[in-house]
């Protein structure tokens, strides 16, 4: 009995001690695992949580630590998906509802959007007033702008760059000379400390790397690339010099980097510097950098050298380009036109993207496109160059490959873009007025207009057209107080993107010594540029003479002046001052407003911290201030030759109305919107009528149809002050030979302009 | 029959009661239209009584004002002939950094961000309230109270680090309507 009774005391003993030792291991590998994790040592706790994992399946706790852990981690993070979800999935008390915004963040790296911005809002609505969503809201709008920007993915082949043996050449921030000859690029050790590497292009393959030897008294301080000329003889270092970073150019020869110098203090500030890219004919530079007098973060600067090598002060590319964000890598493409750049401040699909942005002007780029998936990952792109013929490109991305390195990645480009882009300038003889135009494609296949035609704004005279392939087109020139010029445009079935320049001069002929210009003389010169053989440029020339009897049009232009008489616009003046008083009058009520009111509820609000009535407050306030409005612009008695004419538009009515007709609505609003955003900015109102009945009536309506345009903007919130009005009854523009032509002379024209020289 | 009367007229005062309740719940608080302008004037002079300053010397409560001038009429409008802290108000216009000159209250509107390192650092060491027009980055900065863009959470953000550093106390009531920043913000 006694025996027995020991023995039962042993085994339970023994059940117990077991169970103490898996339990106490347990707790254990609990304790050390929370313990490297609060440390922000994640792949070490990740190992103790796997672990744990292990010995205690299903356990909520350790899921959601494990996919956390590799959340955190740099590589690693798509494998916590599966435990997040798991998290999540059996979490019924949304203890763990942090968890939905890191599976969010991971769904998004791994190009998820719809489930991550799912996962977004469960977060959103589960969490506290406390957690900040803010960020929450700009990664769904990543989400979203990702999804658009997916949905059109390049039809582009992206290859890992390999060796002649076959194997892959790992590194990063590649660049390459404009032959591709050369490719040097970096490469990280454990210690983040980074070695420049180089290859030689050979008929099959790029050779093995070779470190680039550096001169040894550069080499104590840490540095890396920052750039190679286009000729491929001149590298560009970031040299780190205690806490500020500078930018050094080296001769490159039998793979060495010799004679290294600092480059001038244009460039070197005392803040960081790097990533240059260097224009073709060596006279621009362009570089990032984080000195003071930016938008912030990294932006890129532009300098240039003239012909004695003095170099110009930096240039702030500017709010187009540069964000509060990082502007990095830039890269001048061989046209010294469009430029690359990397971003995180733009719209981007996750981390930093590659951009592509035309310098238009001087000073001035376009807005920057994001250039999309598959090139675009959702994690940081960067250092994008590209060779001269424009069939590759070369640049990095922050992914690592199974045997955990960075790849250097490589586009082939010229697949799927085939769309001939023309762009071109129209001028005129007298170069101070440059004629409202707008120019006309004419499918010749279908009679359709083409859309993607971009007229220019008439201060500049350029524009931009983008045509499909193999077609023919009738491009149609209308230039104010010049006829209509018809051109044939033939785009043969190409395999590339095509570049066209064209120039258009308008020119008035004169006939012997008369002064009176009798025809009129449109060239159109044609450069057409192919990208993929740059050396060569075709230039053809079509010349196109236009006679015309021109002294009818310009009798026309001298009645029209004429017939602007004092009486009516002084009546117009009366008539739009009026709106102006019974705007004023409605402003007069304004100042007459009880701002006790308003003061005592904010401090009544603050005292007892309602924040209900504060919102209440924002709610209500009108925010379009008027306040801003107040500088006004003296536009009635601008001059002539001062106004500079951005846009215009037609609006034709039907005989005697004046009555503005639906149609022009969605124009209107445009218009409207325009004049709102931009400050500066005038209307030109200019009524006229056919010539149909008593010429005083058809004076009358002319008026009247001005004044119903002027009306029309005043209900949409546009100041009267704004408005110009002249009316001119009978119109001659067009010879009333056909319905058509009358209509175009039942016409108020809109004319939005800026005043110059004011 | 008096009882009956006096009946109805408790269901009268109920019903008078329960649509005024109604009423408050679907409010508008204001009778007129204020701009925004006009709201961040009457907020300015509101935040005059809830920060308490060390000691103000000057015969007037000074309210700078450095950027926008348009800023300047309606502010002169809102407040009025009010006064704060038994001071009547002036309203200074600052057009240059330079010329910023001790006040109370500084509103800082449309300025570049270095612009804006420039005026912090010049009123660093004065106990003098920033507050910016929805600034960006205002109080990461470290100026004092930012309004925010509109249909924000928050009406303003408030860096009680700065203020408490320049002898400026917030009243809790301030504090607790706008979202604390703090220097460590920063990244």
């Amino acid at each position: 009995m006694k025996i027995h009774v020991f023995k039962y005391f042993l085994i339970t003993l023994s059940i117990f001690i077991i169970q103490n030792v898996y339990s106490q291991s347990v707790n254990e590998l609990q304790k050390t695992a929370k313990k490297h994790f609060d440390n922000k040592e994640f792949v070490k706790a990740l190992q103790y949580y796997l672990e744990l994992d292990s010995l205690k399946p299903n356990d909520l706790n350790t899921k959601y630590y494990i996919g956390t852990c590799y959340f955190n981690t740099k590589h690693q993070k798509i494998k916590g998906i599966a435990y997040l979800e798991y998290t999540i999935k059996h979490d019924s008390i949304n203890i763990y509802f942090n968890a939905n915004k890191n599976l969010g963040i991971l769904y998004h790296i791994n190009y998820q959007f719809d489930k991550a911005i799912n996962q977004f809002n469960k977060y959103i609505k589960l969490s506290k007033p406390y957690n900040s969503t803010e960020n929450i809201d700009s990664i769904i709008s990543i989400c979203n702008y990702a999804k658009n920007v997916i949905k059109d993915s390049l039809n582009t082949d992206i290859t890992n760059i390999e060796s002649i043996n076959n194997i892959k050449i790992f590194g990063q921030n590649p660049y390459i000379s404009a032959d591709e000859d050369f490719i040097y690029f970096t490469r990280k050790d454990s210690k983040e400390k980074e070695t420049i590497y180089y290859s030689h292009k050979q008929l099959s393959g790029w050779a093995e790397p070779r470190i680039l030897k550096i001169d040894k008294s550069i080499k104590k301080n840490p540095l890396s690339i920052a750039g190679l000329s286009p000729n491929g003889k001149q590298l560009f270092l970031t040299i780190t010099e205690g806490i500020k970073s500078n930018i050094y150019a080296g001769e490159l020869k039998d793979g060495a980097c010799l004679n290294i110098v600092k480059l001038n203090q244009a460039i070197n500030s005392n803040y960081w510097e790097g990533d240059v890219s260097l224009s073709l004919d060596s006279t621009s530079f362009y570089f990032s950098s984080k000195r003071i007098g930016g938008y912030g973060g990294k932006d890129i600067y532009k300098v240039s050298r003239n012909k004695n090598g003095d170099f110009s002060n930096p240039i702030n590319l500017g709010s187009e380009i540069n964000t509060k964000y990082d502007e990095t890598d830039p890269f001048i493409y061989y046209d010294n036109k469009t430029l690359y750049f990397s971003s995180n401040g733009h719209q981007t699909i996750g981390g930093f993207d590659i951009y592509r942005t035309i310098n238009t002007q001087k000073n001035f780029w376009s807005k920057p496109i994001n250039i999309g998936y598959p090139i675009n990952s959702t994690s940081d792109d960067f250092n994008f160059t590209m060779s001269r013929d424009g069939n590759t490109a070369y640049y990095s991305t922050n992914i690592i490959d199974e045997n955990g390195n960075y790849n250097i990645r490589n586009i082939t480009l010229n697949k799927g873009i085939n769309y001939s882009v023309i762009k071109g300038e129209i001028l005129t003889e007298d170069s101070l007025s440059s004629p409202n135009f707008r120019i006309i494609i004419i499918d010749k296949e279908t009679n359709q207009g083409i859309k993607n035609i971009y007229n220019p704004n008439s201060s500049t005279g350029k524009y931009l057209m983008i045509l499909p392939p193999n077609k023919k087109y009738d491009m149609i020139i209308e230039a104010e107080g010049y006829l209509p010029h018809i051109l044939s445009i033939h785009i043969p079935d190409q395999m590339s993107f095509y570049e066209l320049y064209q120039k258009i001069s308008l020119s008035k002929i004169k006939a012997n010594s008369n002064k009176e210009a009798n025809g009129q003389k449109i060239t159109v010169t044609n450069t057409f540029y192919d990208i993929n053989n740059s050396n060569e440029v075709d230039n053809i020339h079509i010349d196109t003479i236009y006679y015309k009897d021109y002294s009818k049009l310009l009798s026309l232009i001298e009645e029209l002046i004429e017939t602007t008489d004092t009486v009516a616009l002084e009546e117009l003046d009366r008539l739009s001052q009026s709106i102006i008083n019974n705007v004023n009058e409605s402003n007069n009520t304004l100042i007459a407003k009880n701002y006790n009111d308003l003061i005592n509820i904010i401090e009544k609000a603050i005292e007892t911290t309602d924040i209900l009535v504060l919102e209440q407050l924002d709610k209500e306030a009108k925010y379009d201030d008027e306040i801003s409005n107040n500088l006004e612009i003296d536009f009635k008695n601008s001059k002539l030759s001062n106004r500079k004419y951005i846009t215009n538009l037609n609006i034709f009515f039907t005989p005697d109305s004046y009555v503005i007709d639906n149609k022009f609505g969605k124009d209107f609003e445009r218009l409207v919107k325009l004049v709102k955003e931009n400050k500066d900015l005038g209307i030109e109102i200019t009524g006229y009528s056919d010539t149909q009945g008593n010429k005083e009536d058809n004076y009358a309506l002319s008026n009247k149809r001005v004044i119903s345009v002027l009306n029309t903007f005043v209900s949409r919130g546009i100041q009267p002050y704004r408005n110009v009005l002249r009316h001119f009854g009978e119109s001659k523009f067009a010879e009333e030979e056909t319905t058509k032509e009358k209509q175009f002379n039942r016409r108020v024209e809109i004319k939005i302009f800026k005043i110059i020289n004011r | 029959m008096r009882l009956i009367i006096k009946k109805y007229y408790l269901i009268l005062v109920k019903v008078l009661f329960v649509l005024f309740l109604m009423q408050s719940f679907s409010y508008k608080v204001l009778a007129q239209q204020y701009t925004e302008h006009e709201l961040k004037a009457a907020y300015l002079y509101n935040f005059g009584k809830f920060v308490q300053w060390p000691s103000i010397s000057s015969k007037y409560f000074q309210i700078g004002v450095y950027g926008n001038k348009q800023f300047i009429s309606t502010l002169t409008r809102t407040i009025g002939d009010r006064s704060l802290n038994g001071k009547r108000i002036q309203i200074l216009y600052f057009p240059t950094i330079e010329e910023i000159s001790n006040c109370n209250i500084l509103f800082i509107s449309k300025v570049t961000p270095d612009e804006l390192k420039k005026i912090l650092i010049k009123t660093s060491e004065k106990s003098i309230l920033t507050v910016g027009d929805s600034v960006e980055d205002f109080c990461i900065e470290g100026g004092m109270i930012n309004f925010t863009s509109r249909n924000s959470k928050f009406r303003f953000y408030i860096n009680n680090y700065s203020a408490e550093k320049q002898k400026l106390i917030i009243s809790s009531k301030l504090l607790s309507l706008g979202k604390i920043i703090t220097n460590e913000n920063k990244f």
